[in-house]
């Protein structure tokens, strides 16, 4: 009872820390964290989900769950992130905020055939702080960038073969980006400028869930590409008073797209007790060609700033297993493989993004018909990967070398 | 029932086991791993760094040799490097804390406000700066204001008749610059020199020092690599050619065609430069035309003074024959004709032209003719005929007069040999920095030429270039005969003026935000010196196989802006 009483606490506290995920997770921006069985087995979930997380996994498959249920779960994210400098051999890290992504779904159950539900979940989110004297400082200092997706989902089973289902995301946030200004006063003070603001924007999560027969199931989703818009952010700029008139406090405007993901997946189950399942995903990541800041009234006598950020779709490998070793005990495991959207030479320190290999374990728990517990534990090990800085990406050249260890916990109630 | 339970007790603990085995692994795989490499020499030596060359080499920065230059100069920002592969300590003749000293007795600049616009203010030069201190020596850093290139081997230069910069910590009145680098019996020496020698006529417009001649310029050169062998014969070291100054800030701030005017602006300038030439013409020309008219009516009335005084000599002389014949027992008849033969006679006539001649020289006839030129020159017909012509003159020199236009207008410049005594400067010519002085007085009016040590003219810009492709041509060749590392700052300057960028900062060449450039549009900032320091690492660590580290430009400081 404590125990869970205990998870509920740290749900909760999750949601209200929200969702700065430190950059180490997947490729660009995006968070994969959004189901705890998922995470456990290589992050897969397109074609076996049949709890409440299906509103993120695959809509479709929502029909399917045998009863109505809520998920509430958290991870919590330690990362890092090394950075050798190409100039001079020095090695920089971050400063690893712990990032807390959660999801919490609940599906009803209308009928047999209809299901409706409601997600929110942390889509996209990066979360750096590098010390405020390395040497990139003015390409980075920090940056933070937090979405909520809140998915409203509908799910029908058309017969025991297919279901299908579709959701209306409205995803909401925050990003905040602080950079070096090369200006010192007259006794030496560092100058810096920070750009916040909230942004929002629309998109839809459509999926479909066929079982093939009684071991063989085929899942496929397709979520939405969606431009994160910055309305009237703020800049501040903290730089000598003689050049203040150049670094005034304006608005500006941006706009961040969050790719499309599509993901095709195949689930079987030879035994009661065992489960295997493999997935791809295709991620649209093109879609993010700049980071452009536009300004309402000059600053630093220019009314933007732009850098290139070219990235290319991209592609995740997925692979995992479920093991019931006793009744109510289930051992998981897999590994995925993240194929890294940043082209040479774009590499930043805001996502210094590279190929990543994932392994997960994780452990499930049934307290009877009612209650599921999910832990997860994921290692995240990205590839080390060399930057010769593009000319037009405003970014640093040297070697980046990131890693992260995230544990989770989720508990499921079905009624 | 027992054994079963703890059968299952014992799996779970070894299941538990396994988990955390795998956690242990995981999370000590998953931790980035990235080591810093130890700088090495390579193939070169770097206990014993000498550094030879100018301003720029010895930390001159906003326009004089300060301390905080001095510490961060590039020479010894490389000394830093390579320390950490062997290097040894590198000395400085530094100046005491303080303004320190540049040209005309001021400190360094310092960016400060006036009238609500930032610009560059000098601070009180400080004399302590000369104070010698070659008994403290000797010095890595044999770098010298002001020097050129066919300044190093010259014995004396640190006399009281050489560069104060270098008298200061000369080993002896009589050293050369190389003497003094070359006794230290370096293992490694960096050159980079030749800027002095276009700089001293580039930064005054042409109108002061020279450009030095390219064999004069080569030979030093020579002079200076055989000295600086002659200490040590294994010697290795790196040679800089020589940036396009022209593309300093003290060159390219001021656009040749920076006068902005509406029409209004314009208009009232043309006429009051139409006003303002015709004023200042007219009288230069008036005396001119009058002189000139002047000549002519003397002429004629001289030639008709002249007949007049011929007419009367004649007479008289005639008379005096003819006096004389008769007192000599002539007839009236028979003396008239011997008269009139004496005044045909070659006799006579010379006697006549003699006195012509002295009569002429008298000053009542020289009153008379004055009179009478003053008389001509006064009539209408003189005076309108003077009148015409100076009309005419003026409108022949109004004919080329340059025009404003509402837009930009190019700057007028003095120029000796338009017969204005000044024209619009022209594309590819160069307002220099210090005219600014003059651009943003308020009172400055287009109008006014600016003078010609303000502009560096066409001829004098290809005068410039011309140099410097010589000397890089020289500095490159013998980099390569010797087997140096050769540093193409040249190149690196090109870049920095398109726009340079380094770990998220753009440096260029605009004065004062550019980044690299220091106050006085000529010498480095901190950053400046460090984007240099990296140049120099990179081409010797590509010529000797060394792996010196670059530096953080930006964590240098820049210009220091007022709060």
């Amino acid at each position: 009872m404590t125990f869970s009483k205990y998870l509920y606490a740290t749900a909760i506290t999750g949601m209200l820390i929200a969702s700065g995920a430190p950059n180490a997770l997947c490729g660009g921006y995006q968070v994969n964290l959004q189901g705890q069985r998922q995470i456990g087995m290589g992050n897969t979930g397109v074609a076996f989900t049949n709890d409440a997380s299906s509103i993120f996994f695959n809509p479709g498959a929502m029909a399917r769950m045998p009863k109505s249920g809520v998920v509430l779960g958290g991870s919590f994210i330690f990362s890092k992130v090394k950075y050798l400098s190409a100039t001079t051999n020095t090695v920089h890290e971050t400063e690893s905020p712990m990032g807390t992504p959660f999801a919490v779904y609940a599906a009803y159950k209308i009928n047999d055939k209809i299901t409706a539900g409601l997600g929110v979940y942390t889509p996209f989110g990066s979360s750096v702080k590098w010390a405020d004297d390395w040497e990139g400082r003015f390409a980075l200092e920090s940056i933070k960038l937090q979405t909520i997706s809140v998915q409203p989902t509908i799910s029908y089973k058309i017969n025991d073969m297919i279901s299908v289902g579709a959701g209306f995301t409205y995803s909401f946030g925050s990003v905040s980006l602080t950079r070096g200004v090369p200006l010192t006063d007259s006794d030496g003070n560092p100058s810096r400028g920070t750009l916040s603001g909230r942004a929002s924007g629309i998109g839809f999560n459509l999926g479909t869930s066929i079982a093939v027969n009684e071991k063989l199931m085929i899942g496929a989703s397709f979520r939405s590409a969606s431009a994160m818009a910055v309305k009237n952010g703020e800049t501040s700029f903290t730089v000598p008073g003689s050049a203040a008139s150049n670094f005034p406090t304006t608005n500006f405007q941006a706009s961040l797209p969050l790719p499309y993901v599509l993901s095709l997946g195949a689930s079987y189950q030879p035994t009661e007790k065992l489960l295997l399942s493999a997935e791809v995903n295709y991620v649209g990541w093109s879609a993010y060609k700049e980071l452009k800041f536009e300004y309402d009234t000059l600053v630093a006598g220019s009314n933007e700033t732009v850098s290139k950020r070219n990235y290319k779709n991209s592609f995740i490998f997925k692979v995992g297993g479920e093991y019931y070793i006793t009744e109510n005990f289930a051992l998981r495991g897999g590994v995925y493989f993240d194929q890294s959207p940043v082209q040479d030479g774009y590499m930043t320190a805001e996502t210094p993004d590279s190929n990543t290999l994932g392994y997960s374990i994780g452990l499930g728990y049934r307290i009877g018909e009612a209650v599921n517990i999910d832990a997860s534990l994921l290692f995240v090990d990205r590839a080390k990967r060399e930057n010769v800085a593009a000319p037009d990406a405003n970014t640093l050249s040297g070697t980046f070398h990131a890693g992260a260890v995230i544990p989770g916990i989720s508990i499921g109630i079905n009624f | 029932m027992k054994t079963s339970y703890i059968n299952q007790k014992l799996r779970q603990w070894k299941l538990a086991a396994g988990f955390c085995a795998v956690l242990a692994v995981g999370v000590a795989g998953c931790e980035p791993k990235l080591d810093e490499p130890t700088p090495s020499a390579g193939t070169a030596d770097f206990s014993k760094y000498v550094a030879i060359g100018n301003s720029l080499t010895a930390g001159f920065s906003d326009g004089a040799l300060y301390l905080e230059g001095q510490q961060t100069s590039y020479a010894v920002l490389l000394a830093e490097q390579m320390k950490l592969a062997g290097g040894g300590e590198f000395t400085v003749p530094f100046v005491p804390a303080g303004n320190g000293a540049g040209g005309g007795g001021n400190g360094k600049l310092v960016l400060g406000r006036v009238a609500g616009s930032l610009v560059p203010i000098p601070t009180p030069g400080d004399s302590s700066v000369f104070r010698y201190i070659g008994d403290k020596g000797p010095y890595n850093n044999m770098a010298v204001p002001g020097a050129k290139a066919i300044h190093l081997p010259v014995n004396g230069y640190g006399s009281a008749l050489g560069n104060p910069f270098f008298r200061r910590f000369a080993s002896r009145p009589t050293a050369s610059i190389i003497d003094d680098a070359a006794a230290q019996k370096p293992t490694f020496f960096t050159l980079w020199i030749g800027n002095n020698d276009v700089l001293g006529y580039a930064s005054t417009g042409g109108a002061n020092d020279e450009v030095t001649a390219s064999a004069i310029f080569d030979r030093a050169i020579d002079a200076s690599i055989a000295g600086l062998k002659a200490g040590n014969s294994n010697l290795k070291g790196a040679i800089a050619n020589i940036p396009n100054i022209l593309k300093a800030p003290y060159f390219t701030t001021i656009p040749y065609n920076a006068v902005e005017l509406n029409a209004t602006q314009a208009d009232a300038l043309n006429a009051g430069l139409k006003a303002g030439v015709t004023a200042s013409a007219k009288p230069r020309v008036e005396t001119a035309v009058k002189a000139a008219v002047e000549v002519g009516v003397r002429a004629k009335v001289t030639e008709a003074v002249k007949a007049q005084v011929t007419a009367t000599v004649t007479e008289a002389v005639k008379a005096e024959v003819k006096s004389r014949a008769i007192a000599a027992g002539q007839s009236e008849a028979a003396a008239e004709a011997t008269a009139d033969a004496f005044v045909k006679s070659r006799e006579g006539q010379k006697t006549i032209e003699d006195e012509v001649e002295k009569q002429m020289k008298s000053a009542e006839v020289k009153a008379l003719i004055d009179s009478n030129v003053a008389a001509q020159m006064a009539t209408p017909e003189v005076k309108a005929l003077v009148d015409a012509k100076v009309k005419e003159e003026l409108d022949k020199l109004l004919v080329g007069l340059p025009t404003f236009a509402a837009g930009k207008n190019p700057f007028l410049i003095e120029d000796k040999r338009s017969p204005l005594g000044f024209r619009q400067a022209k594309a590819g010519e160069l307002i220099l920095l210090p005219a600014l002085v003059t651009i943003r007085d308020p009172r400055f009016v287009p109008a006014t030429p600016l003078a010609n040590n303000l502009v560096l003219s066409e001829d004098e810009v290809a005068l410039v270039n011309n140099g410097i492709t010589a000397y890089n041509a020289k500095l490159k060749k013998t980099a390569e005969d010797n087997n140096y590392a050769f540093v193409d700052i040249n190149a690196f300057l090109d870049q920095v003026s398109t726009g340079f960028s380094f770990n998220g900062v753009t440096y260029g060449t605009t004065f004062v935000t550019g980044g690299a450039f220091s106050l006085d549009g000529l010498h480095l900032t901190d950053r400046g010196a460090a984007l240099i320091t990296n140049e120099f690492v990179k081409a010797i660590n590509s010529k000797y196989k060394s792996s010196l580290n670059a530096v953080d430009a930006n964590s240098y400081k820049g210009i220091k802006f007022p709060k």
